[in-house]
């Protein structure tokens, strides 16, 4: 556990978030806080597996609803319609997630794809998947979703209290930080960046560019669909437009990007900024002015590419937060 | 299927394909002059659909009427955006190019949810649907209009392209941006002049489709994937390619929309999009890359 002796804002930024989850744990909190903190470390989830294949290795994806949904309906029709634990659904995830990279991204990759073509074909692919999840409704329960019985039995995850789903996510996402740290203290990592800085150059001095790239979009993948399953497991309904929607694509990028999607702590420093600002003004104003929020994230979102163009964690941080 | 149902979707496909070439073209444009993905490209599209909406229900405008008013309206958009925002985010990086262009979907999408609420809105013009009769095929008039007006422009477009000095500065920029900047080319103007060329163009898309379709705030989203299947199809920057593209994803659409569902369609342009370009990486026509 070397990165335990680190030191900086970025670290302690870890480390406060961590006393976050503790104390939520300990004190009991009015529900709606709470939901709000699991949100939050939901997104910074996605957020850091978004940012191993887009950030580091500088693919940038606009599909990973993709993954969710992949994650999320895996887990949900294997409980509904066969009553398997999710426990088990989220082998069944991690499979999905391995299957869509093998259909996505080693096509792509082989074929050179890079830049907006890349970001072009994971939105198409993520598209493809919200259309069949609308077409196939017999089994998916179309645009209306799925609600799963809720039994309160611990074998299949569910539980009573909200704290324990808490645990859940807040455990996935250390988990998330500490491979993420440890993969790029080795030579994977710098492979990954050099392929980002710089394609041919990486090529010329020997990586193997393209079982990198599928490798992290791997990575990424399963991450995601993990996610995508706790979702499924928290909230006991998913719908197209919950998982699989473009909307969430977009959210999981911009908050990543936002945040810093250059740095370990940069997309989860992201998902504490937005989500509890977007969470308070739905409520505060939700009724009235339903739309608001994301048109000032809009607003917010140019505002940001201008004036910190890598992101916020760089901008605060004044650059100890890169990879090292 | 019988003959005429057959012919009946034929002409749909055509139609379908001319709006998506038109409609893509400027995509293309804009990809040109600044090497940039314009992924909001589809919520102009929509922007224009409600200004031609409201124009009809508030004033009884007729939206083939409204054409001139959208060109200009969405070229002086277009003109304004490139000065105020994309003349700055093109020396970014490419991750806060889409920020940007995700924040501009945001922007517009949620504006136009809350001017106008997320109801399916659409004109009910009577002579639209007037059957123009060719023996035993029914073609609604607002179909063969919507067709005529956007071959003709689509015409007048590649004139203006290569036959005019303006046409032939875009087209020098999008070539190569140093060289026409040495030979005396005022890139600013030329790119600004294009990018509002390019949004007039979805303008027009907009008003053409919206006497024959329903507009949501949402309907952006799949015009801009199906646009950027259409130009990378044709091979990027080759205009022929491009229309074979359109007319091939328009009776893709027509024809599996009729046999199974919309959204099934919609998966189908998408997977065939994802095999030929398997096979041909460079776009159906396209040369070598």
């Amino acid at each position: 556990m070397m990165f335990l002796k680190e030191k900086g804002p970025d670290f302690y930024t870890y480390i406060f978030l961590n006393a976050v989850a503790i104390l939520s744990l300990i004190l009991s909190l009015p529900e709606y806080i709470l939901h709000v903190i699991i949100l939050s470390f939901w997104y910074a989830y996605l957020s850091t597996a978004w940012a191993i294949i887009s950030g580091y290795t500088g693919q940038i994806s606009l599909g990973h609803s993709l993954f969710v949904a992949a994650g999320s309906y895996a887990t949900a029709l294997l409980y509904h319609y066969y009553n398997i634990t999710p426990i088990l659904g989220i082998l069944v995830a991690i499979l999905a997630a391995c299957l869509l990279t093998m259909i996505i991204g080693v096509p792509s990759f082989k074929l050179g794809v890079r830049g907006p073509y890349f970001t072009f074909s994971t939105l198409a692919a993520a598209q493809v998947l919200y259309y069949l999840l609308i077409a196939y409704s017999q089994i998916t329960g179309g645009e209306l979703g799925l609600s799963l019985k809720y039994m309160g039995n611990p074998l299949y995850l569910q539980f009573a209290e909200k704290r324990t789903y808490l645990l859940m996510i807040c455990l996935l996402w250390n988990l998330e930080i500490i491979i993420v740290k440890a993969i790029f203290r080795k030579r994977i990592g710098y492979y990954l960046v050099a392929i980002r800085e710089d394609e041919d150059a990486a090529t010329a001095v020997g990586i193997n560019v393209f079982k990198y790239k599928v490798l992290a979009l791997l990575l990424s993948g399963i991450f995601t669909a993990i996610g995508g399953a706790f979702y499924t497991i928290y909230f006991n309904y998913i719908s197209p437009s919950s998982v699989a929607s473009l909307q969430l694509s977009f959210q999981i990028a911009t908050t990543a990007l936002v945040g810093g999607a250059r740095s370990w702590i940069g997309p989860t420093l992201g998902a504490f900024l937005i989500t509890p600002v977007m969470e308070y003004v739905r409520i505060r104003f939700g009724s009235q002015y339903a739309t608001l929020p994301l048109m000032i994230y809009g607003f917010l979102l140019i505002f940001i590419a201008n004036i910190a163009s890598l992101g916020l964690s760089r901008f605060l941080f004044k650059g100890r937060d890169e990879l090292k | 299927m019988d003959v005429t149902t057959f012919i009946q979707l034929l002409v749909n496909g055509i139609l379908l394909g001319g709006l998506y070439m038109l409609f893509s073209t400027g995509l293309n444009l804009i990809y040109g002059v600044m090497k940039m993905v314009n992924y909001a490209h589809g919520e102009f599209l929509m922007l224009s659909m409600y200004a031609s909406y409201l124009a009809f229900s508030l004033w009884h405008f007729d939206p083939y009427y409204f054409l001139p008013i959208t060109f200009l309206l969405m070229f002086f958009l277009g003109y304004l955006l490139y000065w105020v925002l994309l003349r700055r985010i093109v020396k970014l990086p490419y991750s806060a190019q889409v920020m940007t262009f995700v924040g501009l979907i945001f922007i517009l999408q949620n504006m136009a949810l809350w001017l106008w609420g997320a109801d399916y809105r659409s004109l009910n013009i009577p002579y639209v649907y007037q059957p123009l009769v060719i023996g035993d095929i029914h073609i609604p008039l607002g179909r063969a209009l919507t067709l005529f007006l956007g071959v003709s422009i689509y015409v007048l477009l590649h004139l203006f392209l290569h036959k005019t000095t303006l046409g032939v500065f875009i087209r020098a920029v999008s070539q190569d941006r140093v060289a026409s900047t040495i030979i005396g080319v005022n890139t600013d103007t030329i790119t600004a002049t294009a990018i509002g060329i390019s949004l007039a163009l979805a303008g027009i898309t907009g008003s053409l489709i919206l006497p024959i379709y329903s507009v949501h705030p949402y309907v952006g989203s799949d015009f801009t994937i199906v646009g950027f299947i259409v130009i990378t199809l044709g091979g990027l920057g080759n205009m022929y390619g491009a229309l074979l593209a359109s007319l091939l994803i328009g009776m893709l659409m027509s024809f599996a929309g009729y046999l199974y569902s919309i959204q099934l369609a919609y998966a189908l342009a998408l997977i065939v999009y994802i095999v030929v370009l398997m096979l041909r990486p460079q776009g159906l026509l396209g040369g070598k890359r």
